[in-house]
């Protein structure tokens, strides 16, 4: 018998048997607010995009500033909500999907090396094409930005511009849920669920990655 | 620090989804519960002989205007009215006449400085009938044109073009898109 499945028997075991309700509180409810209505709001997007361009302009403000929040909440925030937490470089989180791919990727607490490079992605995608909207509709004159040196640009090249940016948004948002789900198979959590609760199971695991915090053994 | 983090991060939060939906749902309200057309009994008489009157904002102001002072050479046909209603169905036009570029797709990719006139050349109109062939409009001798909407468009008359209610004479099968 190897350690490997050694391992996993005991942390089976104690998963299911010695610690049934216990759980540890990972999300704040102030994160998993910002989450969902992120969620909503771009949903409102993609759907307001050819007409109702008034509620498109609004959603989009409202999810600049969503980003705005969580920038914040970012550094004085709860531990997991942290970007000190979480932030982690792509070859560590190239590594985290490897080592998920053959099973035995360690159990994060917090954000994963994945999840974490995907929340920088998305934020940067997030504000570059919140600001291409912006800069778009300031070509006709409307909007913050419609007094500065942007309303001068050709509105139709920034349009195509923010364009792609949206279909990058989706492209990440698909990536998002498929790792999600990924993540939640691999390590046998609902990380939908969590995101709702803000509870995670109180795994005995022994990690030896300091972000990870997880409860040594 | 910790009570502080609350305070800060609620009140960030709180304002931010008050603004949001609150804009939201007052937007949508108002795009929900606009009007299709105001009709105008004038302009429905004088100039939906030929043609379905069109609604006002399928062009910009400047267009009908154009339109309304050339109405003795009106596509080919003479269509000159009296000064009277003639300026009637201007001021209803221009009041509810496609009002800026951004807010009406209808405009878009259209060079700016022109003043259209035929809305079935209108980069919109084209890209939303690209696949409508000739012998379905020109060839048919139901319809003839694409600038009888009406032929098709079963709702036109009411303003709505909805791709739901349209049936192309001469095919059985309602438009499936």
């Amino acid at each position: 018998m190897n350690f490997k499945s050694l391992d996993r028997c005991i942390e089976m075991t104690t998963k299911n048997n010695n610690y049934p309700n216990n759980k540890i509180k990972v999300w704040d409810i102030l994160l998993r607010i910002f989450h969902w209505s992120l969620v909503l709001f771009v949903l409102i997007l993609f759907l307001t995009e050819d007409d109702y361009l008034w509620i498109h302009s609004y959603a989009g403000y409202t999810v600049l500033l969503l980003i705005g929040f969580r920038l914040v909440w970012g550094f004085i925030g709860t531990t997991y909500a942290r970007f000190s937490n979480f932030i982690a470089t792509p070859k560590e989180a190239l590594t985290y999907l490897k080592e998920e791919l053959s099973g035995d990727a360690k159990r994060y607490i917090g954000h994963n090396p994945a999840g974490a490079v995907m929340i920088v992605i998305l934020i940067i995608t997030l504000l570059l094409t919140g600001f291409t909207g912006m800069a778009t509709i300031a070509t006709e004159g409307k909007g913050p930005l419609a007094t500065t040196f942007i309303a001068s640009f050709s509105g139709d090249l920034l349009g195509e511009i923010h364009e792609f940016f949206t279909t990058i948004v989706l492209l990440l948002v698909i990536l998002h849920i498929m790792g999600v789900i990924f993540s939640s198979f691999a390590e046998e959590e609902n990380l939908v669920k969590a995101m709702f609760t803000g509870k995670k199971e109180n795994r005995k695991i022994y990690s030896n990655n300091k972000r990870s915090q997880d409860i040594k053994k | 620090m910790n009570k502080l983090r609350w305070i800060i991060g609620t009140t960030m939060l709180g304002s931010i989804l008050a603004f949001g939906l609150i804009n939201v749902v007052v937007y949508a309200e108002k795009a929900i519960n606009k009007p299709l057309q105001k009709p105008s009994l004038v302009y429905n008489n004088e100039c939906s002989e030929c043609h379905l009157a069109y609604p006002a904002g399928f062009l910009p102001a400047k267009s009908w205007d154009k339109i309304l002072s050339t109405l003795d050479n009106h596509f080919d046909e003479n269509a000159e009215l009296d000064e009277d209603t003639t300026l009637l169905i201007k001021t209803y036009l221009d009041q509810h006449a496609m009002r800026n570029g951004f807010f009406n797709r209808l405009m878009r990719n259209f060079p700016t400085g022109s003043t259209p006139i035929r809305i079935t050349k209108l980069p919109f109109f084209l890209r939303k009938h690209d696949e409508i062939t000739e012998r379905w409009v020109e060839k048919n001798p139901e319809i003839g044109s694409f600038s009888q909407c009406d032929k098709c468009h079963q709702s036109a008359s009411r303003g709505d073009f909805d791709e739901d209610n349209i049936r192309i004479p001469g095919n059985n099968r309602d438009w499936n898109d």
